[in-house]
């Protein structure tokens, strides 16, 4: 008797963490662009711009999520290169969500970050360690309260033809990104994580055109529900200067 | 006119930045350039081979081991010998030499620190290749920190400096 009663609170306890889990998975686009450019021998800045897209309306659990844009993304930046293998930058980054609808969110960022790479035969590593600072609205109260979050990305990039990547060739990129929150309002420590693979061309002049998946993992409440978002990420990837010097010869 | 034929010269080894370089099959190698490797290099190690087009023609290129030493040899289309750079030490230059270049990166640098060493010889004009990370200052009165390539012939005269173009490390978002 005893026995059947432990069975039945376990299967209980089992479905009714069924029914109260929510864990969301959204399918959806994320056009990009990101232009580089000099400012100096040594200084860089880049312009970088997105929009997450969920492009399925569903309902889970009574509760109804329409296919809309779900966040506008605005990331330019200033960036330090003390050598090719380590650069160092920084950005106000503006990030909305969802910025068409009356339950907007608007998020002031600042970032600052180091980013060291390395060859190894015919790929290129790279680790980049992020500190961001963020200011996002509380549509209640009206006040920005600040949270911090560490994020560290560990990438390959491999070009598919050669050694490396020239004009009208394709290339591999892959990376994922671990991201830890710190202080603030947060759901958990180890708050999301970004896993992505696409296939880049080169274009030369005209950039390079990559399209990959991505899939972001964010735990979206306290019960530690995950979002699981599965995106078609596509990205124009440009990097001229104005004034065009190629080399300094003497 | 000597130093025209550097400057023809050295303007030939600059191109290889620009140059569309592939990786080439084995069965696509010159018997000639396959011969040339085997004879000059008997202990030869890590052989791997390229391909490329420099103004309309078609290049071969082999990296390798030998001696402890990373070679690189460009050939052309038919196995003729065209380059060859070996990358060395600093230290094993000859003394004298070493001396006339250490002097003339102290008059010209603030700071400076040698990454790279290669002997070059480019069809018979011997010169030594160095990349260097260094201070200097500007026309400008500025200074500049960068890396720079400059060639030098074999007697340790200064023959050209090229500042190497540093480009930012590329991550998305």
């Amino acid at each position: 008797m005893k026995m059947k009663k432990i069975v039945f609170l376990m299967f209980l306890s089992t479905f009714l963490s069924e029914i109260k889990a929510q864990n969301l998975t959204f399918y959806g686009v994320l056009p990009a662009i990101s232009q580089t450019g000099r400012i100096t021998q040594r200084i860089d800045y880049n312009f970088f711009a997105s929009t997450t897209i969920d492009m399925f309306s569903q309902t889970v659990n009574n509760q109804a999520f329409p296919a809309r844009d779900l966040q506008l993304y605005i990331q330019p930046s200033i960036i330090y290169k003390f050598s090719p293998n380590l650069n160092t930058s920084f950005s106000y980054t503006y990030q909305r969500n969802n910025p068409l609808s009356d339950d907007y969110a608007n998020e002031h960022r600042l970032w600052q970050q180091v980013i060291f790479g390395h060859n190894a035969q015919k790929l290129r590593f790279t680790h980049r360690l992020r500190f961001e600072e963020r200011f996002i609205e509380n549509r209640v109260t009206n006040e920005y309260p600040l949270a911090t979050r560490l994020r560290y990305q560990f990438a390959a990039n491999m070009p598919l033809q050669g050694k490396t990547l020239d004009k009208n060739e394709f290339y591999l990129n892959t990376y994922n990104e671990f991201y830890f929150s710190l202080t603030g309002i947060k759901n958990a420590t180890y708050s999301e994580n970004w896993s992505y693979l696409g296939l880049g061309y080169n274009f030369g002049k005209m950039g390079r055109l990559e399209i990959g998946y991505l899939l972001q993992f964010a735990v979206r409440n306290m019960q530690k529900d995950i979002r699981m978002f599965n995106l078609l990420q596509t990205t124009w990837i440009t990097n001229f200067n104005f004034s065009l010097k190629k080399k300094k010869k003497e | 006119m000597k130093y025209l034929l550097f400057f023809i010269l050295l303007s030939l080894i600059c191109e290889n930045v620009f140059a569309q370089e592939k990786r080439a099959k084995k069965a696509e190698i010159p018997a000639k350039m396959m011969d040339f490797i085997k004879k000059n290099y008997p202990n030869h190690s890590k052989l791997k081979f390229y391909k490329e087009i420099k103004n309309d023609t078609l290049y071969f290129e082999s990296t390798f081991y030998s001696d402890k030493n990373e070679h690189t040899l460009s050939f052309d289309k038919i196995g003729n010998l065209e380059e060859t750079e070996i990358t060395l030490p600093f230290e094993k230059i000859p003394m004298e030499i070493k001396q006339k270049i250490k002097d003339y990166l102290k008059n010209n640098f603030l700071k400076f620190k040698v990454k790279k060493t290669q002997e070059v010889d480019l069809k018979g004009v011997l010169l030594y290749e160095f990349a260097i990370k260094a201070k200097r200052k500007t026309e400008k009165n500025t200074t500049e920190k960068s890396i720079y390539e400059i060639y030098f012939d074999r007697k340790g005269d200064f023959i050209k400096i090229e500042t190497i173009k540093l480009n930012s490390i590329q991550s998305l978002f």
